[in-house]
C-alpha cells in the first residue's frame, strides 16, 4: 500500500449558489483538496462565451472559498472550468491531480458522524485509511456497515470485512471506542444504505462496478449521492480493486480517446 | 470591451484550453461528435431536398454536380483544417479571415457568415416543410395550397427550435448523434439495396436514359446549386474551441464528413435516376428520395424515408442556428458587432440575444418558401468565406508568425489552397443572377457595418497586427 496522502477533488457549482457548509471546510482541512470550481453550459453556448462574461464573478466566489480553507489551515489546489459535460471534467481533474475521492455537496449544518457501507469486493484497507485521514483532528463517529446477502455465512464475512475495517482505522490513530459496526442482513443493500444515510451527517462511498443492473439503472453511488441530504464523498472505483495497485492506470480515462 | 488575449498566454492540450489567469474550459466533443455535427448538417440538404431538383435540371450527369462539390469542398476542408489545428477557436472560418487578413475581412465574413448560415436554416427548414406536407398526404389528408402549407410549417419549424435552444439545456448533442446513426443505417440499407438493383441484381430494368440529356453546362449550374449540401465541414470549425485532441480530430472530422456525404450523395443520384428517371425526380421535387424508396420497398420503405428526412432536415437546421449563434459570438467577442449579441443568459445558460437574432430572420426566409434561392445564397456567402479562408491560408503561411503552429499540414501547398480558392470563387459565377445579387446585398451591407461601426478595432492575435 502506498502512502501517498489521499486528496479530495471538491467539485463545487460556482455562479448557482451552491455554498461549502464550514463543517466541510473544517472536517476536510485535513487532508490535501482540490476545490473545483466549476460552470456547466448548454451546448448551444460555447464554454468561452460564458467564461468572457462570468469569469471575474467566479474567480472571486471560487477565491473566498480558497481562503476559507486556508484559513482552516487546509491545503487546497484551485481549478475553474467551464464545461459541457461536469462529469468529464471531474474525470478528467481526478485522474489529473490522482484524487482518489470525489467529495459531492449536500447541506451538513453539523458533522458529527460518518456512514461508511463496505462491501465485499473492495479495498476495504484503502476506504478505512481514507476515513481515517479525513477524520483526524476531529471527533467524528464512524458507523461501518456491510450488507449480507445471507444470515450466514454471509453475516461472518461482513463482521470480518468490518473487523478489518476498524483495525485499520485504529491504525491511522482513531480509537476502537469512535467505530460501531453493524452488519444488515437484506437482499436491497441500497435501499439499507440510503435509510441508514438519514441518520447520518456524511457517507463514504465506495464507486461501483457497472453491473448490467447498474448501467440499466445508474451506478449505486451516484444514485446514494442524488438522493441522500448529507455530503458523499465517493472513493474512486479504480482505488478499490481489491489487489488493486494504488495509482494503477487502467481506467484512467471514461471518455479519453 | 470583451477582446481576448492573444494565443501565447492560452495553453491548448487535448482535453482542455486553459488561460492564464487559471480558467479552463473542457473540450468535451469527440471525433465521433465532430464527425455527427458536419455529416448531421450536411446530410439533410443532399439527400433529402436535391435529388428531384438536381435531376431535373441536369439529368443522371447530376452525380457529377454532386461530385464537383464533394471536390471542391474537399479543398477548402483541407486548408481549413490546417487553420484549425493552429487556432482551435470558436468562429471558425471568421476567426482564420480576421486573424490572417484583418478586421475588414473578418467584419464581412463574420456577418456573411451569420446570414449564410441563417439562410441555411430557413432552406433546411422549407425541407422539413416539404416533408410535413409530404407526411399529411401519405395519410390522405387534402390540402388545398401546398405552397403555403410547406411555408406554414416550415415557420413552425422554425420558431418551435429557436425557442428550444433559448431555453433548453437538454443535452442536444446526445440527441444529434443518435438521430445522424439513424440517418445513416436507414440510408445505408437503402442504398445497398438500390445499388444492387440497379445493377440488374433482382433482374429490374434499369429506366435507360442519356447520362446529360441537357448537355454539360447544367451540370456545373446544379453544382452551384447544390453545393449547400457541402457547408457542414465549415460548422465543425466553428466548434473548434470544444473539440478534444484538436490537432488529430479537427482534420479528421472536416475531411471525413465531406467525404462520407459526398459518397452518399453521388450514390443516391446514381440510385435515383436508375430507379425513377429523371422526369418522375424532378416531378417528386424536393421529396424525390421517398418515390424511389416507395419503389424499392412500398409503402414501409416511403414512411421511413419520410421520417427520416423529417429528423435530417431539422438536424440540419438545428446545426445551422447553433453554428450561427457561435458565428454572431465570435464576431461580437472581437468588438465587431456590439457585446450584447452574444450575452448569455445565466438562467438558461444560453446565448438568448443571438438565437433570437438568427431564428427571426430565419422565421422569415422560410415563410418565402424558396427552396432553390436560399440554397443558393447560402452557398454564396459560404463560398466567399471558403475562398478566403483558402486566401487567409496562404496569407497566413507566407507571414509566418511566430504563433503560427498547425499540427494538420495541408498536403500539395500551395496548388490545393490556390485551386479551392479559384474554384470556390468560379462556382459562384455558375449561380442564378437574383442569387448572386442577394448574396452582393448581404456583402455590401456587411461591409457597410464595419465601416459604420468597426471601423476603428484592431484584433488581438493576428498577422495583422504584428
Amino acid at each position: 500500500m502506498s502512502n501517498a496522502p489521499h486528496r479530495v477533488l471538491l467539485p463545487v457549482e460556482i455562479l448557482r449558489g451552491q455554498m461549502v457548509p464550514e463543517t466541510i471546510v473544517e472536517t476536510f482541512s485535513s487532508v490535501p483538496v482540490v476545490l473545483l470550481g466549476y460552470h456547466e453550459v448548454p451546448d448551444q453556448t460555447a464554454p468561452s462565451q460564458a467564461r468572457n462574461q462570468f469569469e471575474d464573478k467566479a474567480q472571486d466566489e471560487l477565491d473566498d472559498l480558497v481562503t476559507a480553507f486556508e484559513n482552516a489551515g487546509g491545503d487546497v489546489t484551485k481549478r475553474l472550468v467551464f464545461t459541457h459535460d461536469a462529469m468529464k471534467t471531474f474525470e478528467r481533474l481526478a485522474v489529473e491531480h490522482t484524487c482518489d475521492s470525489v467529495l459531492l455537496l449536500n447541506p451538513a449544518p453539523v458533522l458529527e458522524d460518518a456512514l461508511v457501507p463496505i462491501r465485499g469486493d473492495v479495498n476495504v484497507e484503502h476506504i478505512a485509511r481514507l476515513v481515517g485521514s479525513v477524520v483526524a483532528g476531529t471527533d467524528i463517529e464512524i458507523t461501518l456497515l456491510h450488507v449480507a446477502s445471507d444470515d450466514d455465512d454471509g453475516r461472518a464475512v461482513g463482521e470480518g470485512l468490518l473487523e478489518e475495517a476498524t483495525a485499520t482505522l485504529e491504525e491511522t490513530g482513531v480509537h476502537r471506542s469512535r467505530v460501531t459496526q453493524s452488519v444488515v442482513v437484506d437482499d436491497d443493500p441500497l435501499e439499507v444504505i440510503l435509510e441508514a444515510a438519514d441518520d447520518h451527517d456524511l457517507v463514504v462511498l465506495g464507486e461501483t462496478q457497472p453491473s448490467v443492473r447498474e448501467l440499466i439503472f445508474g451506478d449505486a453511488s451516484e444514485i446514494v449521492a442524488e438522493q441522500a441530504v448529507c455530503p458523499v464523498l465517493v472513493v474512486r472505483r479504480r482505488y478499490l480493486e481489491a489487489n488493486g495497485e494504488n495509482g494503477s492506470n487502467t481506467e484512467a480515462r471514461v471518455d479519453g480517446q | 470591451m470583451s477582446e481576448e488575449p492573444p494565443p501565447d498566454t492560452r495553453t491548448v492540450t487535448e482535453e482542455a484550453t486553459k488561460h492564464e489567469e487559471g480558467t479552463e474550459l473542457e473540450r468535451t466533443i469527440g471525433l465521433t461528435g465532430g464527425l455527427t455535427i458536419g455529416i448531421g448538417t450536411m446530410i439533410g440538404a443532399g439527400i433529402f431536398v436535391f435529388p428531384g431538383l438536381a435531376a431535373g435540371e441536369a439529368g443522371p450527369a447530376a452525380m457529377v454536380s454532386f461530385a464537383i462539390g464533394a471536390v471542391i469542398a474537399l479543398l477548402v476542408a483541407v486548408p481549413t483544417a490546417e487553420l484549425a489545428t493552429a487556432m482551435p477557436r470558436s468562429g471558425g472560418g471568421y476567426f482564420f479571415i480576421s486573424r490572417g487578413m484583418g478586421a475588414a475581412f473578418g467584419a464581412i465574413v463574420g456577418i456573411s457568415l451569420w446570414l449564410g448560415l441563417v439562410f441555411a436554416s430557413a432552406f433546411y427548414l422549407v425541407g422539413f416543410g416539404e416533408y410535413a406536407v409530404a407526411v399529411f398526404l401519405e395519410m390522405g389528408i387534402d390540402i388545398g395550397n401546398r405552397a403555403l402549407f410547406v411555408a406554414g410549417l416550415g415557420v413552425i419549424g422554425a420558431v418551435g427550435l429557436t425557442a428550444m435552444s433559448m431555453g433548453g439545456t437538454e443535452n442536444t448533442a446526445t440527441l444529434q448523434n443518435a438521430i445522424v446513426s439513424l440517418l445513416l443505417v436507414i440510408l445505408s440499407i437503402f442504398l445497398l439495396y438500390g445499388i444492387l438493383d440497379s445493377v440488374g441484381i433482382f433482374g429490374r430494368e434499369t429506366v435507360p436514359e442519356a447520362f446529360a440529356p441537357e448537355g454539360y453546362f447544367p451540370v456545373l449550374t446544379t453544382a452551384a446549386l447544390v453545393f449547400t449540401s457541402y457547408l457542414g465541414f465549415a460548422q465543425v470549425a466553428t466548434v473548434a474551441g470544444e473539440i478534444t485532441d484538436p490537432g488529430r480530430n479537427l482534420p479528421i472530422a472536416m475531411v471525413g464528413s465531406v467525404v462520407i456525404v459526398g459518397i452518399f450523395y453521388v450514390l443516391t443520384i446514381f440510385v435515383a435516376t436508375s430507379a425513377l428517371g429523371t422526369g418522375e425526380l424532378e416531378q417528386a421535387g424536393e421529396t424525390a428520395i421517398v418515390e424511389v424508396t416507395r419503389e424499392f420497398f412500398g409503402l414501409p420503405g416511403a414512411v421511413a424515408i419520410l421520417i427520416a428526412g423529417l429528423l435530417a432536415t431539422v438536424s440540419s437546421a438545428n446545426a445551422s442556428i447553433l453554428s450561427a449563434s457561435r458565428a454572431l459570438y465570435a464576431t461580437s467577442r472581437d468588438a465587431l458587432v456590439p457585446p450584447q449579441a452574444s450575452r448569455v443568459n445565466l438562467k438558461y445558460g444560453t446565448p438568448h440575444i443571438a438565437l433570437a437574432l438568427v431564428g427571426g430572420p430565419v422565421i422569415v426566409l422560410v415563410a418565402t418558401g424558396q427552396t432553390e434561392l436560399l440554397a443558393e445564397v447560402a452557398s454564396f456567402l459560404h463560398l466567399v468565406m471558403y475562398g478566403l479562408i483558402c486566401v487567409a491560408l496562404l496569407v497566413i503561411r507566407r507571414e509566418d508568425p511566430d504563433w503560427y503552429d498547425p499540427s494538420f499540414v495541408t498536403p500539395g501547398y500551395p496548388f490545393v489552397p490556390v485551386i479551392g480558392a479559384l474554384s470556390s470563387f468560379g462556382l459562384i459565377a455558375f449561380m442564378d443572377r437574383l442569387s448572386q445579387a442577394i448574396g452582393i446585398v448581404v456583402m455590401v451591407g456587411a461591409a457597410v457595418w464595419y465601416f459604420y461601426y468597426a471601423r476603428d478595432v484592431s484584433l488581438r492575435g493576428g498577422v495583422t497586427d504584428v
